[in-house]
C-alpha cells in the first residue's frame, strides 16, 4: 500500500511542477506573441483563472511533496508513517540525502514563486519571466531525485540533462493545455472579431510549440532509454520495461490527438461556421490530452519505483 | 475550474492500474576482501556499489560463525567516491565472516544484500 500512495505522491508532484512551467510558457511563449487583447491578457476573468491555476499548482507542489517526503521515509525505513515523524527520519532525509537536499531547494524556490504571484500590480513580462525561470529550475530539480542522479561520472551529467529537458519538454505541451482550454472558453464565451482573431493566433502558436515540445520529448526518450533499457527483450521482461511501454502508449495517444488538432482543426479556425464547431473540438481535445498527460505522470510516478530495466535485466 | 480540476484528478486515479513492488536499485558491484574470498586479517571491508548511496540510511554488519558482531558500528563514506563504503573492523581471527548490508542508493531506493569471506590462519 505506501508504493502505491508513494507512486501517486510523485505523479501529483510532477504534475504540478509541469503545470506551474507550463503555464508560464504559455503565457510567455503563446499568450504573449498573440495581438491584443489576448497578448495583453486584458480579460480579467482569464487573468484571475490564469493566476488561481498558478497557485493551485504551486500548493499542490508542496502538498505533494510533503506527502512524497513522508512516505519516502517510510519506504526508506521500513517503520510506520507515525513513527517517521517521531524518530528524526524527517530530518536525516532533509539534512542528510540529496533527495532531501533537492526538496528543501525546490521549496524555496516555490517560497520565491509565491512571493512574486503574491505582489500587487500587473502580470508583466518580468515577473512572468522570473515564474517561468523558478518553473523550470523546479522541474530540473526534479531530475536530480530521479535515476539519472544514481549513475555517476560524465554519464550522469548527460542523463541528467537529458532528464530535465524531458521534464521541460513535458510542461510545455501537457502544462499548456489547461491554459489553452481555459483560453478556449474565454474565446467562446466573448464572440468579438479582435478576440477571435487573437485566439487563432493564440491556437496557431500553441500548435508549434507543442510540435516541437514532442519532438523533445521523443527525442530525449530515446535517449533515456538507452540509458535504462537494455534491449526490446527487457520492456517485456522487465516491469520497469512494461510500464515504459504503457507510457509510450499514452504518449502516442496524445500525439495522434495533438495530430489532429494540428493538421485538422487549427486550420479551420477563423472561417465561419466550420471556426465554431474546430473551437469545440479542439477544447474538448485539450483537455483529452490532459487526462492522457495526467496518465502520463501517473506511470512516471511508478517509474520512479522500479529499477530500470537494464538493471533488471542484470540482477536476474 | 475545480470542476475540471476535479475530472483530471480522478482520471490520474482511475488510469492507475496495479503496482509493481519496490525492487533493488544499487547493487554490490564488489567487495574486498572479496565475496567468497580468502584473505589475511583485514583491517576493513569496502563495498562498491552499482550507485552511489546515501550513508545516513545505510548499514553493514560482519559477524563471525557465532554470530558476534566484529565491525565498530560506523560505516565511511569515500570522500572521493559515492558509490564507495568503508567498515572498519575489529581484530579478526581465522574464520568465516559473513558481510550483511543495506544501503539507500541517492534515488531513495533500498537494497540488501550478503557475502562471506575467510581470513586465513597464519
Amino acid at each position: 500500500m505506501p508504493d502505491l500512495f508513494l507512486a501517486t505522491a510523485r505523479a501529483i508532484h510532477y504534475a504540478a511542477l509541469a503545470q506551474f512551467a507550463g503555464l508560464f510558457v504559455f503565457l510567455r511563449v503563446v499568450i504573449g506573441a498573440a495581438p491584443s487583447p489576448l497578448s495583453d491578457v486584458d480579460s480579467a476573468a482569464l487573468r484571475r483563472r490564469f493566476l488561481r491555476l498558478a497557485w493551485m499548482s504551486l500548493v499542490m507542489i508542496t502538498l505533494s511533496g510533503a506527502a512524497w517526503l513522508a512516505l519516502e521515509g517510510v519506504a526508506i525505513t521500513d517503520e510506520p508513517l507515525s513513527a517517521v515523524f517521531h524518530n528524526g527520519v524527517i530530518t536525516a532525509l532533509l539534512g542528510g540525502t540529496r533527495f532531501g537536499h533537492d526538496l528543501e531547494i525546490r521549496a524555496a524556490l516555490a517560497t520565491i514563486a509565491a512571493l512574486l504571484l503574491a505582489l500587487p500590480g500587473r502580470d508583466g513580462t518580468h515577473r512572468q519571466v522570473a515564474l517561468l525561470l523558478l518553473g523550470a529550475g523546479m522541474l530540473g530539480g526534479a531530475a536530480w531525485m530521479g535515476h539519472a542522479a544514481a549513475i555517476a561520472g560524465e554519464a550522469g551529467d548527460l542523463h541528467i540533462v537529458v532528464d530535465t529537458l524531458h521534464l521541460f519538454a513535458i510542461a510545455c505541451w501537457i502544462g499548456g493545455l489547461l491554459p489553452l482550454a481555459l483560453t478556449f472558453t474565454a474565446a467562446g464565451s466573448t464572440p468579438d472579431a479582435t478576440w477571435t482573431r487573437g485566439f487563432c493566433v493564440v491556437t496557431r502558436r500553441f500548435s508549434t510549440l507543442g510540435f516541437w515540445s514532442v519532438g523533445t520529448v521523443l527525442a530525449t526518450g530515446v535517449i533515456n532509454a538507452w540509458f535504462l533499457i537494455d534491449g526490446p527483450a527487457s520492456l517485456l521482461g522487465t516491469s520497469y520495461g512494461r510500464w515504459l511501454l504503457a507510457k509510450i502508449i499514452l504518449f502516442l495517444a496524445a500525439v495522434a490527438i495533438a495530430g489532429v488538432n494540428r493538421l485538422s482543426l487549427t486550420p479551420r479556425l477563423g472561417h465561419g461556421e466550420a471556426s465554431a464547431a474546430a473551437t469545440c473540438a479542439l477544447r474538448r481535445n485539450a483537455l483529452l490530452e490532459l487526462v492522457l498527460g495526467c496518465a502520463i505522470f501517473w506511470v512516471i510516478g511508478v517509474l520512479g519505483l522500479l529499477p530500470p530495466a537494464m538493471h533488471a535485466m542484470a540482477a536476474t | 475550474m475545480l470542476r475540471l480540476l476535479c475530472r483530471f484528478a480522478l482520471s490520474a486515479t482511475v488510469a492507475s492500474v496495479g503496482i509493481a513492488a519496490a525492487e533493488a536499485h544499487a547493487f554490490l558491484d564488489h567487495a574486498s576482501p572479496t565475496v567468497g574470498g580468502e584473505v589475511a586479517r583485514p583491517a576493513e571491508v569496502t563495498l562498491w556499489f552499482s550507485e552511489e548511496v546515501e550513508p545516513i540510511f545505510s548499514g553493514v554488519i560482519v559477524t563471525n560463525a557465532a554470530g558476534d558482531r566484529l565491525d565498530d558500528g560506523k560505516i565511511v563514506a569515500d570522500p572521493h567516491n559515492a558509490q564507495e563504503l568503508h567498515v572498519p573492523l575489529k581484530p579478526l581471527w581465522p574464520g568465516v565472516y559473513k558481510v550483511q548490508w543495506h544501503v539507500v542508493s541517492v534515488d531513495t531506493h533500498r537494497t540488501e544484500g550478503d557475502f562471506s569471506f575467510t581470513v586465513a590462519p597464519g
